[in-house]
């Protein structure tokens, strides 16, 4: 050691201080001094071990920092999949609070004794079972803590859901008036009326059907189908929430009647197909106008 | 230092020596390496006897550039000198380190699909 220089010494020693405190700007420094061939073995020797030891505290904190980082990502999953848990526990909720509100009502209407009480009248005078939905709905939306983009309320890529509309409307129509045709020539009678459309239907209902369509849509669609796609997790999450809508939209039709609830059930898989394909409210809506107008022009809403 | 190219893989042969008077240039190659296209690196050290902390360093910069370039790194073939020397310095907990360079070729392919 007493052929070192006392300032390499001193150099060393602030380099050292520098790793101490957490720069490691200065380990080339150090490391430059392991040279052999230009410093005295001595020298070389102690920088190396100190070389050796900086490197390995920066070794220490890179495993931490990758660590933290890990630890970061797998916490920020599990921040997302509570997230998920909440959601989809709140739509259970909702969902078997809508269903079974339903049932009772469907209950009160059907029972004679109980609507000649006076307070359940409150069901047939008012759009009760409607106001529970839309409470229901509220719910959903408001837990989901998403923006109404999220629910499909989005004219993003709306050009190409309408001209997919207009042919799936085209096609589902001309599928509807085949059937009356077929129906009108073999069965002769259960149509009041032998031409496939008839102006006779119309009445402000078709007018008001531009709000009602996109509502139902927003509720079934954007609320309902949107919330189950997003937040179930299986490789079928499409089909599945597409199933479920269809059972549930067809079933709040079973207030009017059966052949209402079925039909709903039926063109529930046509919009929720095309809803799943679209992501925005736009096509369906549209679809729904047109398919439920055109079917009233030719009375099948007469067997509803 | 030899650095080939093998499929999407870079095959970086290590020097026989690896301290602070060859590490500069390994350091400038293994960083060109590390900011390529492949991003996968093998380092072959078949041929290492000696490896010093300034070695060290090299390895821990390209791993440290190739992480954040989302790159992978695979060491192979350590003789037992060296394989103590990354040990120590707690190395093996940062490094895949496989005993042959089939295994690590296997492994980089493995990650990249």
């Amino acid at each position: 050691m007493e052929n070192i220089n006392p300032e390499i010494i001193k150099a060393l020693t602030v380099h050292a201080n520098k790793i101490v405190a957490g720069s490691y700007e200065d380990v080339d420094k150090i490391l430059s001094l392991t040279d052999k061939t230009e410093n005295s073995p001595e020298l070389a020797e102690l920088a190396e071990t100190f070389g050796m030891m900086s490197v390995k505290i920066e070794a220490r904190e890179y495993a931490l920092e990758q660590t933290i980082e890990e630890l970061k990502k797998k916490n920020a999953h599990i921040v997302a999949l509570n997230t998920i848990r909440v959601q989809l526990s709140s739509l259970f909720v909702s969902i078997v609070l809508l269903v079974s509100s339903y049932t009772f009502a469907l209950g009160v209407l059907a029972s004679e004794f109980i609507l000649k009480q006076h307070f359940f009248k409150i069901f047939t005078r008012y759009p009760i079972v409607e106001i529970i939905s839309v409470l229901i709905i509220v719910r959903i939306m408001l837990v989901s803590r998403l923006s109404l983009k999220d629910f499909g309320v989005t004219f993003a890529g709306w050009k190409r859901s309408v001209a997919e509309s207009l042919i799936v409307s085209t096609a589902f129509i001309g599928l509807l008036a085949l059937f009356k045709h077929w129906v009108c020539v073999h069965h002769p009678g259960v149509f009041k009326e032998n031409q496939i459309f008839s102006l006779s239907y119309f009445n402000l209902s078709y007018v008001t059907y531009i709000l009602i369509a996109p509502l139902q849509e927003f509720v079934a669609r954007g609320v309902v189908q949107g919330s189950l796609e997003r937040l179930l997790d299986t490789k079928y999450r499409g089909f599945i929430s597409i199933l479920v809508t269809c059972f549930l939209f067809g079933a709040l039709h079973m207030a009017h009647s059966l052949n209402l609830a079925v039909a709903s059930f039926i063109s529930s898989w046509v919009w929720g197909w095309m809803y799943y394909r679209q992501k925005n409210l736009t096509g369906v809506s549209l679809s729904h106008f047109l398919v439920g107008n055109a079917a009233d022009f030719m009375g099948y809403w007469t067997f509803f | 230092m030899e650095i080939r190219e093998e499929g999407e893989v870079t095959l970086v042969l290590i020097d026989p020596r690896l301290d602070s008077v060859t590490s500069k240039e390994a350091e400038a190659k293994l960083m060109e390496s590390a900011g390529g296209s492949s991003r996968r690196i093998l380092c072959d050290f078949s041929n290492t006897d000696y490896i010093s902390s300034a070695g060290l360093r090299v390895m821990l910069s390209t791993v440290k550039k190739l992480q954040k370039n989302g790159g992978k790194m695979v060491l192979s073939s350590m003789k037992p000198f060296v394989y103590s020397v990354f040990e120590m310095a707690g190395f093996t907990q940062i490094f895949e380190i496989c005993e042959t360079k089939a295994q690590a070729l296997a492994h980089l392919n493995r990650a990249s699909r």
